[in-house]
């Protein structure tokens, strides 16, 4: 695994809150606290949904980074005909496409890339605005396999 | 005769449609790997596509195309046996009926699958422990996970247990779920002295577990479970 990238970062910021909510439920200090140990466990979990969205925010902003780069590439110096479909579909900063049309700019759609982030962002949606997601989320594995997205963007 | 294709269609991918529209009249390509066309101008593109499916065994009446828009999808593409369906509705309903089948049966091996991993790691981690250390069993922990909840697949008791050393436990393993985003099912561990993370990162359906664990205590660094790491948990 890879340490040190943003992402690995933030999963080593949610360890050390993880690791502090389950010594509360491991050392019995819930109890002494009146904590339930069910209430320590979906506060783990909430904390695992806000990790989520704290990594998934972070890549949203590589994507826009990459697709920005991709599009320079492709209209700078290119003569009109090269570069309009480019420009056109691109927009003006006040109206960028959404975020799945750049991520089909990243990867095939057919690809398991591609599948693995639209799965990532309909949760990031749920969760963001106000859905109940009620699945587990392994966030060292998530960072991780952010982390390998990024590290396959295309640059041209 | 129809325009041909201009990529190559996998065999799975054929053999899945062929076997499909046999069976209940109706395939959507909802993996993406055959290219559909246009159901605004179908012509000689669907000719095309309807001549690949015959050529991989298609017997059945000639082919319609149509697209439902589905959640999450600019919009998924059905290809229909008119003989069978005599509308583009009654050929979507029969779609939903089949793929609502196909996901209660998915969903259920999946469950069954987890279960026998949860078995086995049980059965390893007996296998490992020095002979004055034993397992006690706790109440299960319910699974019933919100695909389980859409397919009306029952309820069902994920082993969870302890290990003791004479009268005191030295560790709790305590399966969390199977649905884990970026893993393929999860089980908390917890020991005197740290917390683990244990996750399989195998494929869906794809053989035994791969456990890897993370210890809480230290950098996220993942290992592998194996004895010695097991024993190092309990401080052997």
């Amino acid at each position: 695994m890879m340490i040190g990238t943003v992402f690995m970062d933030i999963a080593e910021e949610w360890r050390n809150i993880d690791r502090f909510l389950m010594n509360y439920e491991r050392l019995g200090i819930a109890d002494q606290a009146g904590l339930e140990t069910e209430t320590l466990k979906i506060q783990r979990s909430r904390n695992d949904q806000a990790y989520f969205l704290y990594i998934f925010t972070r890549f949203e902003k590589c994507v826009d980074e990459a697709v920005d780069h991709i599009v320079q590439n492709r209209t700078q110096d290119a003569d009109w005909a090269e570069r309009r479909i480019w420009q056109a579909w691109y927009g003006t900063s006040r109206r960028r496409p959404e975020f799945m049309r750049k991520v089909e700019i990243l990867f095939d759609k057919n690809r398991n890339n591609f599948k693995t982030i639209q799965y990532y962002h309909k949760i990031r949606n749920e969760i963001a605005h106000g859905g109940e997601w009620t699945e587990q989320l392994a966030i060292p594995q998530v960072a991780e396999a952010i982390d390998s997205l990024v590290s396959d963007f295309p640059t041209t | 005769m129809g325009v041909a294709l201009t990529k190559t269609v996998p065999d799975a991918a054929l053999k899945t449609a062929v076997a499909r529209l046999h069976a209940v009249g109706v395939f959507a390509d909802e993996d993406n790997q055959l290219q559909f066309p246009s159901p605004i101008m179908p012509g000689p593109r669907l000719r095309g596509l309807q001549d690949l499916i015959r050529s991989a065994g298609y017997r059945g009446g000639d082919l319609d195309i149509v697209t439902v828009e589905e959640e999450d999808n600019d919009g998924l593409t059905v290809l229909f046996d008119r003989d069978r369906h005599l509308t583009a509705e009654a050929a979507v309903g029969a779609w939903h009926t089949d793929h609502a089948n196909r996901w209660r049966q998915y969903v259920e091996t999946r469950v069954k699958d987890w279960l026998d991993r949860l078995e086995a790691l049980k059965d390893t981690m007996a296998a490992w422990l020095p002979s004055d250390l034993s397992i006690k069993d706790l109440p299960p922990t319910p699974l019933h996970e919100t695909l389980m909840r859409r397919y009306s697949v029952p309820r069902a008791d994920m082993p969870t247990f302890e290990i003791w050393n004479g009268s005191q436990a030295v560790m709790r393993v305590e399966p969390r779920g199977l649905w884990v985003v970026g893993a393929n099912g999860r089980v908390d561990l917890t020991t005197r002295q740290s917390a683990y993370i244990l996750v399989d990162i195998s494929e869906p359906l794809s053989g035994p577990a791969e456990w890897k664990v993370y210890d809480l205590s230290k950098h996220l660094k993942s290992e592998t479970l194996d004895a010695a790491f097991f024993l190092g948990m309990l401080g052997r």
